[in-house]
């Protein structure tokens, strides 16, 4: 057991909540920025990278390059805005890439 | 149709044999998809339960920023929440789920902090509600970010043992079947044109 390292990556307005949660923040405003702002952290030793979903939804290359390992887990959350719904589609394509189907809905 | 192979006896036991193995390696096999499947199930319920409310809580939270935001200003915003309120600890582990390392993080207990770090006098009501919401939430996320990376990577390696159980299936075990078919088939036509030739030269030699 080892003390996790926690941070979020997204636009001033959507991480600025996480800051007063203890969370280490990077405010990015492009998509490059925050790309290289999540290398970074991941070099540091972060173990669990909150990105918004308006960045992480481009990420592919760095998604898929995590996935396999147990950290760094990179997990999106909403913006501002609200969510974009990315997330839910998200569990929903794991279920039918696991069982075949969407059972959810049945 | 089986693939060209000498009909031999030798070769007939060692395609038994494989298989034999072939069969057991699928019955392991479809197992653990059981097994991953049912401890899949769980933690996707979990997790869509999860990031509703997650999600659901952080929007609301950062709409009630928005909203501070524009009663404050930025500027008053930005130092009312220069200094945390709290310090978000937690400890990482793995877990073994058949043999896939899956994340386990799990929040430290902490001492009670100051719930709000700034003065009230200056800062709007909505600020206090967000920084609540997220201090509430934040054990909540990261629960999320251990169950949600766990779906990940149970899924890949579903659908991978899925493929393989499906091979082994249909493709090596029928093919092997096939095989072990066309190999005694083979075998018990040798046996039937050696028996008629010996009957033939017996009905020669009687002739004789």
């Amino acid at each position: 057991m080892s003390e996790t390292k926690i941070a979020a990556v997204g636009d001033r307005a959507s991480v600025i909540l996480f800051h007063t949660a203890g969370v280490t923040t990077r405010d990015v405003i492009s998509l490059e920025e925050a790309e290289s702002a999540v290398r970074e952290l991941v070099v540091a030793g972060y173990n669990v990278i909150f990105i918004t979903e308006a960045f992480i939804k481009d990420m592919t290359d760095l998604t898929e390059k995590y996935r396999r390992e147990a950290y760094p887990a990179l997990i999106p959350i909403p913006d501002r805005s609200g969510s974009m719904g990315l997330a839910e589609k998200k569990v929903i394509d794991n279920m039918e890439k696991a069982i075949g189907t969407n059972i959810f809905d049945k | 149709m089986a693939k060209r192979v000498n009909s031999t006896r030798m070769e007939l036991t060692r395609t038994k044999k494989r298989l034999a193995t072939a069969i057991r390696g699928h019955k392991l096999l479809k197992d653990k998809q059981d097994e991953m499947a049912r401890q899949f199930m769980i933690y996707i319920r979990r997790n869509r339960e999860l990031r509703r409310e997650v999600d659901e809580i952080l929007s609301r939270a950062m709409a009630k920023t928005a909203m501070a935001e524009a009663e404050m200003g930025t500027s008053a915003l930005n130092e009312a929440l220069l200094v945390p309120s709290a310090s978000a600890k937690a400890e990482y582990d793995t877990k073994n789920i058949m043999s896939i390392i899956v994340p386990d993080i799990k929040k430290k207990d902490e001492k009670e902090t100051a719930s709000l770090p700034y003065s009230l006098i200056f800062s709007s009501e909505y600020l206090d509600s967000a920084t609540l919401d997220m201090k509430s939430v934040m054990p909540k996320l990261l629960e999320l970010a251990s169950v949600e990376k766990t779906c990940d990577m149970l899924s890949d390696e579903l659908e991978r043992t899925r493929r393989r159980v499906n091979a082994l299936e249909y493709v090596l075990i029928t093919e092997m079947k096939d095989t072990i078919k066309y190999i005694s088939m083979k075998l018990e036509d040798n046996e039937r044109s050696n028996l008629t030739r010996l009957m033939k030269v017996k009905d020669m030699m009687k002739e004789e």
